[in-house]
């Protein structure tokens, strides 16, 4: 570990020639090249292994079993009958699942559209000059560390129909507001998406207060000599600069928002009923619930898809920014 | 400055401490919930927690099983992040330096793996492991966590090592370094604040995970603390004052460690810019 060549050893008239004093003693000169060595590989190989086998690999099983009849039997004795497509057609035929899917557009669907609107807020906020910056917005940022679990707790605690605070302060405004929140289907489903909402809101902030700050101050300099008023300039300077940057938050936010799993079991348990029922917690179900990994499987693989669908396109955004930064 | 500009800074302010206030309250709840008295709860409308009540933090720290569930996340935390970083640091230096092939296609690879969600891994890691005879090991969990934490990490590596001048290992490999010592001596430690940065994010993902520990373990003394407070929910009339003390417990090193590495952040961001 210690071993280092002195550096006079170093001629440089043997580095132009690509040749170059090793380490052993400085007795040993072998080539140097930037040419590519088989142990450069094994800087890669640990990490591709460890991925291979742990994550590629489940991720075929599960498409292998989503065309076999799978039971807990067949994982011992390794007798799984290939069934064809009987799995997906019991996961389609089930109107839980339709359900499920449903539940899941809206959930990401509203999530995503207010986490936006509020990250893009505080962004905006953030990108001024103020007293107490870095500590409002180090604060803002606690909500994206906080473990789920927390998260999910103290949500759950404040929407308690009884003692929770947010029916206290709606009772203070007007006695008939408050709402049994997490024991009718509509008020469930709208407390996890106001919990998941708060929970993405410094996500969005973070990355497009990153985009806000790259615009160069000589464009705003620029609109303002023009005589533009501050409406004008996020309108037609601020708005337009930050869609590259809002299109790959949006994609990556649906990503994150349809794989959202723990709040749903923490705050809801999918109910009331099956009101809070997500797809990835009908997977759960289905495969944990109810041992059923052969269905469980071909709705694994149905997400994928769809997630594929918007993983593509965040990918072709990233590829499309990063070219244009390197422009 | 102009009366303009000292009245705009007045109204941003004003406006930053109105939402920021807003957005921290679950977690200012979640303090003043913990410090009250089980029968003031009830209470719900006032909003400081006066006298401050601590017994429910004293009768977490006497259950020995919270101590367990603690310790066990800690163990899964450090693990995985050790885990990871063993992993991921060669991994990102050679996609950000080396001279070899298949680079595009492996960051493609990482960068669709770290989009993938860890519910849909559960079950054919569940079954895996099973079939192994592995479930109830606490490396199963630690392994787990690792196939989330490692593409990001490698992911989020890549462009601090990409940012360092290529004399420097020049020189590491002209003074006799390997390429392996190169790294180790001599850019590791200038991506210090990358490596913190991205150690301390895998950190919280191994501290709090839930799915992995829910799906893969049944034994109760190998929980961590988030499925401790997942099952003491779910018991019949729960005590909200303790629940929410244990929850501060859980919530401690986590805001511990990002206010830790938002400090390495900044400096870190800082540092790219001025190389630039």
């Amino acid at each position: 570990m210690t071993m280092t060549a002195p550096r006079a050893l170093a001629d440089t008239d043997a580095l132009t020639a690509g040749k170059a004093v090793r380490a052993k003693a400085g007795r040993r000169v072998t080539r140097r090249t930037t040419n590519v060595r088989w142990t450069d590989y094994l800087f890669l190989l640990p990490a591709v292994v460890f991925l291979l086998a742990f994550a590629a690999y489940p991720i075929i099983t599960t498409i292998v079993y989503s065309f076999r009849k799978v039971t807990v039997l067949g994982l011992m004795t390794g007798k799984l009958p290939f069934v064809g497509l009987a799995n997906y057609q019991q996961v389609l035929a089930d109107p839980l699942f339709l359900h499920s899917v449903v539940i899941a557009l809206i959930f990401t669907a509203a999530s995503v559209s207010f986490q936006f609107i509020f990250g893009f807020a505080f962004a905006l906020l953030f990108n001024n000059r103020f007293p107490f910056r870095g500590l409002l917005r180090g604060l803002v940022m606690l909500a994206w560390v906080m473990p789920l679990i927390v998260v999910g707790t103290v949500f759950k605690w404040m929407f308690q129909s009884g003692t929770g605070i947010i029916n206290a302060a709606l009772a203070s405004i007007d006695p008939s507001l408050p709402v049994a929140w997490l024991e009718q289907p509509r008020s469930a489903l709208l407390a996890v998406i106001i919990t998941n909402i708060w929970l993405g809101i410094p996500f969005n902030m973070a990355m497009l207060l990153a985009g806000l700050q790259g615009i160069s101050p000589s464009v705003y300099e620029a609109a303002r000599v023009d005589g533009a008023s501050t409406w004008q300039r996020l309108r037609y300077v601020t708005l337009p600069l930050m869609r590259g940057p809002s299109l790959i938050v949006i994609t990556l936010s649906i990503i994150l928002t349809l794989n959202v799993f723990e709040i749903i079991l923490i705050i809801t348990g999918g109910g009331p009923g099956q009101a809070t029922t997500v797809s990835t917690f009908y997977a759960y179900q289905q495969a944990f619930q109810f041992f059923k990994v052969g269905p469980a499987s071909a709705v694994t693989v149905l997400s994928f898809c769809l997630l594929a669908l918007v993983s593509a396109v965040y990918l072709r955004l990233l590829y499309l920014s990063e070219r244009g930064t390197h422009r | 400055m102009s009366r303009m500009g000292v009245t705009r800074e007045l109204v941003t302010t004003g406006l930053a401490l109105v939402l920021t206030s807003l957005m921290v309250f679950p977690i200012y709840w979640l303090i003043v919930t913990s410090l009250r008295a089980p029968a003031d709860l009830e209470l719900s409308n006032s909003v400081l927690p006066l006298p401050p009540y601590f017994e429910g933090y004293a009768d977490i720290l006497q259950q020995p099983e919270m101590l367990r569930y603690l310790m066990n996340s800690v163990i899964y935390g450090v693990a995985a992040t050790a885990l990871t970083a063993v992993l991921a640091i060669p991994a990102a230096y050679a996609l950000a330096r080396l001279p070899i092939r298949f680079k595009t296609s492996s960051l493609f690879f990482f960068l669709v793996l770290q989009t993938f969600p860890a519910i849909m891994l559960a079950t054919p890691l569940f079954v895996m492991f099973s079939r192994l005879g592995l479930v109830n090991y606490r490396i199963t969990v630690i392994i787990a966590i690792t196939t989330k934490t490692l593409p990001m990490a490698i992911v989020m590596l890549r462009p601090y090592f990409q940012g360092l001048p290529r004399d420097l290992e020049d020189a590491a490999t002209v003074d006799g370094c390997s390429r392996l010592g190169a790294l180790w001596r001599i850019i590791l430690p200038l991506c210090l604040p990358g490596v913190v940065t991205v150690a301390a994010f895998n950190f919280l993902s191994g501290w709090g995970d839930m799915i992995f520990s829910l799906t893969l373990l049944t034994d109760d003394t190998l929980r961590p603390i988030s499925l401790g407070l997942y099952r003491y929910m779910g018991q019949y009339g729960i005590d909200w004052n303790q629940l929410m003390a244990a929850s501060v417990i859980a919530a401690v090193p986590a805001v511990a460690v990002f206010f830790f590495a938002q400090r390495y952040l900044v400096s870190g961001l800082t540092a790219g810019s001025v190389n630039e």
